[in-house]
């Protein structure tokens, strides 16, 4: 079975996240996907190395207590990444990376609507898009 | 070899990488060697600190990628600031200057990607 | 109305701090590859690039208490340089977003600061975009 092509023009591989959740708070690297999909033509994203648990279902990011103030918010991936998809990406995860964590197999674990994609499954298609970043 | 330009018209793709061994993955090499079996014409340049990945036996991923027919090539200047430009280099690496480069990402043919 | 953007051959997006790695020195080395061979050239900052072409930095760094009487450029000087020796091909933008988060301002008057949405216009402005680092 083939995956029906997106028709997007730019592949945006997230590999590493997780930086800055009290310095960049909204506009972490999926808030600028989210801008890029929308001027660029559309987007496809992959999530891949520590990033692959950006599609892992999970609750809020806890609010965090500095000083007086309880800073409620932190980056938080998960609303970016439904943002995303609502907003018509396609969302990919790595699979060998999954599984890693022991999540491969079970794709309750997802957020709903992201798909896993095979070792170098995405790779091979690297030419049908305008372009490849890293974001 | 001084162009990448292929006939047909197909874009050739110029992957940087600027990430060497310390990195958390390789992944970025592993694409590499996957556009290379699909059959797309590529270039890996090392940069910065994947230049010491132009040493033989340095890396597994760099062996297959040439293995199956990749062109690899490393940034002199990289080289230069680690003491390695007059090392033994991979069979079949190419020491480019960045004007090179320069030529490569101009050619309308090839497409850029820096990891 | 929305500013024109002057077409170039290439777009570097530059994102990422400075410091961190040889990334910076790497773009500049490509950027001036490119101007030396003839090719007009856009460099959009993102995240702490943009704070390579603030005033603020002044024309040298910081004393070095082991060579008193050597000047040795800042970026700012770094950006101008590049911008004077090649007038009419090379055009410097930054995200203003990305330079107000982080308290960057009174950039050096070459510098157009430019909103994030405005991005597209600068991609579709140039034949070829690279994006170097993430923010």
């Amino acid at each position: 079975m083939t995956d029906q092509e997106s028709g997007a023009r730019v592949l945006a591989i997230v590999e590493r996240g997780y930086r800055g959740a009290l310095e960049k708070q909204f506009f972490d690297e999926l808030y600028l996907a989210t801008e890029l999909h929308r001027q660029l033509g559309g987007l496809d994203i992959l999530l891949r190395g520590p990033a692959v648990t950006y599609g892992l279902r999970a609750d809020r990011v806890p609010p965090l207590r500095i000083g007086n103030r309880t800073v409620d918010t932190v980056s938080d991936p998960r609303p970016g990444l439904r943002a995303l998809l609502e907003a018509g990406v396609t969302v990919w995860a790595d699979e060998p990376d999954l599984a890693a964590l022991g999540a491969a197999g079970n794709p309750d674990r997802l957020i709903e609507g992201v798909r896993i994609a095979r070792d170098g499954e995405l790779a091979v298609r690297w030419p049908e898009y305008d372009m490849v970043c890293f974001l | 070899m001084t162009e990448l330009r292929e006939s047909g018209g197909r874009p050739r793709l110029l992957l940087v990488e600027s990430q060497g061994r310390t990195a958390s993955d390789a992944a970025f090499r592993r694409d590499a060697v996957a556009q290379v079996l699909a059959g797309h014409s590529v270039t890996l340049l090392l940069i910065q600190d994947a230049a010491a990945l132009s040493v033989p036996g340095s890396d597994t991923g760099l062996d297959r990628f040439q293995k199956e027919g990749g062109l690899l090539a490393a940034d002199r200047f990289s080289l230069a600031q680690r003491g390695l430009d007059q090392a033994a280099f991979r069979d079949g690496l190419r020491v480019v200057d960045m004007d090179e480069v320069g030529g490569w990402v101009l050619d309308p043919d090839v497409r850029v990607v820096w990891h | 109305m929305a500013r024109k953007i002057p077409h170039t051959d290439v777009l570097i997006t530059l994102m990422g701090a400075p410091h961190a790695s040889d990334r910076t020195t790497s773009a500049l080395r490509l950027t001036q590859s490119l101007l030396e061979r003839g090719a007009s050239v856009q460099v959009w900052t993102c995240g702490y690039a943009t704070l390579l072409t603030q005033r603020a930095l002044g024309p040298d760094k910081p004393r070095n208490l082991a060579d008193w009487e050597r000047a040795y450029p800042s970026t700012a000087t770094l950006a101008e340089e590049l911008l004077t020796a090649f007038p009419d091909r090379l055009y410097w933008y930054g995200c203003r977003f990305c330079s107000d988060d982080r308290g960057a301002f009174d950039h050096l008057p070459q510098v157009v600061l430019r909103p994030p949405a405005g991005y597209g216009a600068n991609v579709a402005a140039a034949d070829k975009t690279l994006l170097v680092g993430v923010i």
